[in-house]
């Protein structure tokens, strides 16, 4: 059912170029006509030059001059045309981005967490870029070629009838041979596809965990990998290539074929004249050219449907619930409750079962917990990136599913294990939660995040620019950007998902410091290992396997003895 | 190009064979437009049915050789058009997997698997259009343009004079549009890097409520993108209508003359038709040409880019003397050791002296960017030192070859990679003949044999790309396990634990000590915990060395020891 409604997708995108799409049809129609009636008027001029002595001049000029007009039309129309057409498949395809995108905007963080990153990309860029050429390629052949094809053959059998059957019988042989050549090829090129595919995903996997291949001194291993794959390749590309190159020649040769009919069925059958033949040889191979240029571009237009079949199939993923009626929160204080909640990424596997929590405003709590034991899930719930299966969260003791999700999170600063810094400079990455801040409030914030010293290191300063993967700084530098980034906010609530884990102690204890003030009158949410952060924390949720196995304060569950005082106990311990 | 010379010998006999045979057919080519001459002045003016019918099946035989050569010459392109680029893929391949640290991080990964992939793909194409047009078009060009000199000399004038014009707009529009079409091409990355920045940072984005922003930063990206690419396509768009008007006046031009000619008797009318065909046979080479232009000046940017990776200088070739453990000397021994990354930074390493005895642990310990990993990639000697010496049980690792350096290392690196392929192929990575016994043994050292235990297929479990199905601690505990099977005399564990929990680090810890007795140990970290039991413990602050001793000489004696050990158990003296 989905294949069939491409179409149907593809039409609101067009629609509003209707005026365009006529235009391009105009135009086509010019050169078309041009195209169809140049070569009867050059066969007018020749038949009007007989012999030597009775070339009839007058006559001549007239349809020259005729022909030079025609011909100014025509490069002037057909330039219209195609630039009618660059701009119409260029924009159609920038408002389908955009629509995407916007569309990508509003999916829940299940879709971004389960599907690869490089993937929605290339829907973005290499399917985009496809449709285009598709487009591009559809418009103006498409339409051209119904001109020349319905004029050519009105030409032809005002000419003659029993010719016009000869080149149809013939011409129709290129649907055969083209059907054929691209049956047989497109499988080859399917598979093709797949073993790039394979070959770029193995080749950037082992490239980029190069220091683990040279640790290990897996190269020759890699390479025999490699070389399967690329043999592979080999013998499926030879075949693809050459089958998907038989068409041009195998074409030309049905084309070759009409060409003799022509002359020699002109010649016995019709009994046409001289310039009638040869008319009718130009009227031949132009009817025939654009079944070839049609089939030619055959394999563009295929692979951009199924570019915008990807397209779409990004676009049908059901988005988050609308949250325009949603309130919006006003001077919250920073009670926040989970009661009874119940939340799983996978129905078949439950992680967090009735889940309680009272944080008070001002509140420090903290959660600790073996790797996996589901820390991140309580700041997802949170912050809505995912909403409860059961129960609910309550902030000043409203349900924050009735909130708004910007006005949710708005009521958080956030400083994530991973940290994130976009394109731009170092200016604009601190001032990302605030763009209206001041020179003075960005450089405070930086130098409460201990990043001030080593921004002004850098070659320009806070004009630094960063690209995505912040490959001038290290991992500690930008954890400093981002928490520079959350001292520059003041929201009444707080969390840092293990945020100083690749800082040195030194400078965390520093940052702790300029935290420590900064959460004062702030419920704060702290995922960490550290004990410093820990010991002084109100609540300590200890968690392991999905559930809070022990909550209390340090010194409650240090008197429990039990796992958290494992836990706890564990790093004093001598070798 | 002088790389490619290798890659394109092998195939001499195809570039031989697939550009005469093109040859051939273009050469038959040409002799349907005189023999349709024929056909019309001999045959159809003089109603010679036989004449006619003996011509037209000549001119099918030849139509028929024709696409036999054209065939004959695809084929050849497609086996040494595929086969080159395969040869050239393994040959990068092997080279990017030679490169040093250094030269592959100046690259960037993400370049050289574009550069292996994009890039060679585009060298491909261009060979194969070598072979398949590049004689082809310029000989149909100028053999109709002989053709047409033949048929009469005086009027082929009119040919000759039209094109210069013609190559002057070819020349002009990409002079103008190759430039053009990097900009687009820059476009594209920087949409691509958006996209990018959207997924990778969508927690931050929607925390801070950016997506209005993000929106609009797509959109003008997107716009900028569409603007670039509709402006060299109206620029390129030119080269069509242009040469097809300039043409068609020529040939106005042609039947002008033709009249005169005629009337003067040095002229017929089937020679002014095969005339006309010569100059649309000229016109559609030209074209081709045009379009050779393009892609030419597309593979010219990737035969840089390939180059570049290809002409790269590796360190000189190494000795193959068999290089003997002497158990007596320190394992690992830093005499004086300075290193900078590039010449133009600073010092990350400065004076470090230390030794490390067989069987010894050593801890490093200091803070972000103190130079704790360019130890271990100094002792994998992956970059060059800048002053000083290194040893390995006693010989100079500069004298060793790679091959035995790496039999004596073990190393689970920084950033735990796995790659795709089953957990087992994972952890036999630095041996290729561990028995599932040792992988148990290895798995269960490392505390991850319980959670591959519970996986339904245990060992033989997939690991997915990069690792992304297993959590953060689980793939450091595999790439623990994965450097244990190794079993290598020294154990090199880059910040191995810092996604573990203390309890598990110290189980982790005890079971090495009793599963692998004997192993030379170097251990990194950032926590006291994980280094205090060290034989010896090396401090280090900015580079340079704070302190050297046990953790007891070092909190007597060493004041940047002593300030990390209280910042992360401050209150450990009051329990």
């Amino acid at each position: 059912m989905k294949k069939k409604t491409s179409l149907a997708q593809f039409m609101p995108f067009v629609r509003r170029y209707y005026v365009l799409f006529i235009c391009i049809m105009l135009c086509a129609c010019a050169v078309g006509a041009v195209d169809i009636a140049a070569p009867y008027l050059i066969g007018k001029a020749i038949d009007e030059m007989a012999s030597a002595g009775a070339v009839k001049f007058p006559a001549i000029f007239r349809i020259l001059w005729i022909l030079v007009l025609c011909y100014t039309g025509h490069a002037i129309f057909k330039y219209l045309m195609q630039m009618l057409s660059v701009r119409t498949a260029y924009r159609v395809v920038e408002q389908m981005r955009q629509k995407a995108f916007e569309h990508l905007q509003r999916l829940p963080l299940r879709y971004y967490d389960t599907t690869a990153q490089g993937d929605i990309v290339s829907r973005f860029i290499n399917d985009a870029d496809t449709m285009v050429d598709g487009l591009l390629q559809g418009i103006t052949q498409l339409f051209y070629g119904i001109v020349i094809i319905v004029g050519t053959l009105l030409f032809m059998l005002s000419q003659s009838v029993a010719v016009t059957l000869i080149v149809i019988l013939v011409t129709s042989l290129n649907f055969v041979v083209a059907n054929v050549v691209t049956r047989t090829s497109a499988k080859y090129f399917a598979g093709t596809q797949m073993l790039v595919g394979e070959l770029n995903g193995y080749a950037q996997e082992i490239i980029g965990g190069y220091k683990t291949v040279k640790a290990f001194g897996y190269e020759a291993e890699a390479q025999k990998h490699f070389d399967a794959i690329n043999a592979k390749l080999y013998r499926a590309g030879q075949k693809s290539q050459f089958a998907g190159s038989l068409t041009n020649p195998t074409t030309r040769f049905v084309n070759n074929l009409a060409y003799i009919c022509v002359g020699v069925g002109g010649g016995i059958l019709a009994g046409l004249s001289a310039g009638g033949i040869s008319s009718f040889i130009i009227y031949a191979t132009q009817f025939a050219r654009p079944f070839n240029e049609i089939t030619g571009v055959w394999a563009q237009i295929m692979a951009a449907a199924s570019a915008a079949r990807r397209i779409f199939d990004l676009m049908e993923v059901p988005p988050e619930t609308s949250d325009e009626v949603g309130r919006i929160l006003r001077d919250v204080r920073g009670n926040v409750e989970f009661r009874n909640v119940d939340f799983s990424y996978d129905p078949n596997r439950p992680l967090i079962q009735n889940f309680n929590l009272q944080a008070k405003a001002g509140q420090k709590i903290a959660i600790v917990g073996p790797t996996g034991a589901g820390k991140s899930t309580i700041i997802n719930l949170l912050m809505r990136y995912y909403d409860v299966d059961a129960g609910a969260i309550y902030i000043d003791g409203v349900d924050i599913r009735e909130v708004r999700r910007d006005a949710l999170r708005t009521q958080f600063a956030m400083v994530l294990q991973e940290t994130w810094s976009f394109d731009g400079t170092v200016r604009e990455n601190i001032a990302y939660g605030k763009e209206d801040a001041t020179e003075e409030e960005i450089r405070q914030a930086a130098k409460r995040a201990y990043a001030d010293g080593f921004i002004r290191r850098l070659s320009h300063g806070y004009d630094t620019l960063i690209q995505e993967s912040g490959g001038i700084l290290s991992g500690g530098q930008r954890q400093l950007l981002t928490i520079a980034r959350a001292m520059l906010l003041d929201p009444p609530m707080l969390i840092l998902d293990e945020a100083t884990s690749s800082i040195d102690t030194l400078t965390e204890q520093n940052i702790t410091k300029a935290f420590n003030k900064l959460m004062e009158g702030r419920t704060s949410f702290i995922i960490a290992h550290r004990l410093s952060t820990i010991r002084g924390a109100d609540t300590i949720l200890v968690m392991d396997k999905g559930a809070v196995v022990e909550q209390g304060s340090h010194g409650e569950l240090m008197e429990k003895q039990g796992f958290y005082y494992r836990l706890y106990m564990s790093q004093f311990e001598q070798e | 190009m002088h790389y490619m010379k290798q890659y394109l010998k092998p195939y001499w006999k195809q570039f031989l064979i697939g550009p005469v045979f093109k040859l051939l057919e273009a050469i038959l080519e040409l002799f349907m437009p005189i023999m349709m001459a024929r056909i019309i002045n001999e045959g159809v003016l003089q109603q010679d049915t036989d004449f006619i019918l003996q011509q037209g099946g000549l001119m099918a035989l030849i139509a028929a050789i024709g696409m036999g050569s054209a065939w004959i010459c695809q084929y050849s392109a497609s086996v040494a058009s595929q086969g080159f680029g395969t040869r050239l893929r393994s040959d990068m391949f092997k080279k990017i997997n030679a490169l040093s640290f250094s030269q592959i991080e100046s690259f960037g990964a993400s370049t050289l698997t574009t550069r292996l992939t994009n890039d060679i793909n585009q060298l491909q194409q261009a060979v194969a259009m070598v072979i398949r047009l590049v004689i082809r078009a310029p000989f149909v060009c100028i053999g109709s343009a002989v053709a047409a000199m033949m048929i009469n000399a005086r009027m082929s004038i009119i040919i000759f004079l039209t094109l210069p014009v013609l190559a002057g707009i070819v020349y002009f529009v990409f002079r103008v549009s190759a430039p053009l079409y990097t900009r687009v091409q820059q476009k594209l990355d920087a949409l691509s890097r958006t996209v990018g920045e959207n997924i990778s940072g969508v927690r931050v984005i929607r925390a801070f409520a950016k997506n209005p922003h993000e929106k609009e930063r797509f959109r003008q990206r997107n716009e900028e993108l569409t603007r670039a690419a509709v402006r060299v396509n109206l620029i390129s768009a030119l080269v069509n209508p242009l040469t097809t008007f300039i043409m068609n006046i020529a040939i106005v031009v042609v039947l002008y003359c033709s009249g005169w000619m005629i009337q003067r008797g040095q002229f017929d009318q089937g020679s002014v038709l095969a005339f006309i065909n010569y100059i649309s046979s000229m016109l559609t080479a030209l074209l081709v040409v045009a379009n050779l232009v393009v892609l030419f000046t597309k593979a010219g940017a990737s035969l840089k880019r390939v180059n570049e990776v290809l002409g790269t200088e590796l360190p000189g070739e190494e000795s193959e003397v068999k290089c003997e453990r002497q158990m007596n000397e320190p394992a690992v021994e830093f005499s004086h050791v300075s290193f900078r990354y590039t010449p133009e930074a600073s010092l990350a390493l400065e004076d470090i002296t230390f030794a490390l005895r067989q069987g010894e642990t050593l801890g490093i310990i200091g803070g972000t960017g103190s130079g704790k990993t360019s130890v271990a990639n100094l002792i994998l000697r992956q970059y060059p030192l800048t002053e000083g010496r290194i040893e390995l049980w006693g010989t100079d690792i500069e004298a060793i070859p790679r091959e035995q350096l790496l039999e004596r290392i073990s190393t689970a690196p920084q950033r735990a990679e796995l790659f795709s392929g089953s957990i087992r192929e994972n952890l036999q990575w630095g041996a290729h003949d561990a028995e599932d016994a040792d992988l148990q043994k290895a798995l269960k050292a490392a505390q991850a044999s319980d959670f591959v235990g519970e996986l339904p297929q245990k060992l033989d479990s997939q690991v997915d790309r990069g690792g992304r199905n297993f959590s953060g601690g689980q793939k450091q505990r595999l790439n623990i396990a994965r450097a244990l099977v190794k079993n290598a005399p020294l154990l090199i564990l880059d910040d191995s634990f810092s996604a573990l929990d203390y309890l598990t680090e110290h189980n982790l810890k005890t079971a090495l000590k009793e599963q692998y007795p004997g192993t030379t140990l170097l251990i990194i970290s950032q926590r006291v915990s994980s280094i205090r039991g060290a034989d010896q413990i090396l401090v280090l602050d900015d580079g340079k060395m704070a302190g050297l001793g046990t953790h007891e000489e070092l909190m007597a004696s060493c004041p940047v020891y002593q300030e990390t050990v209280y910042s992360q158990t401050r209150e450990e003296g009051t329990r």
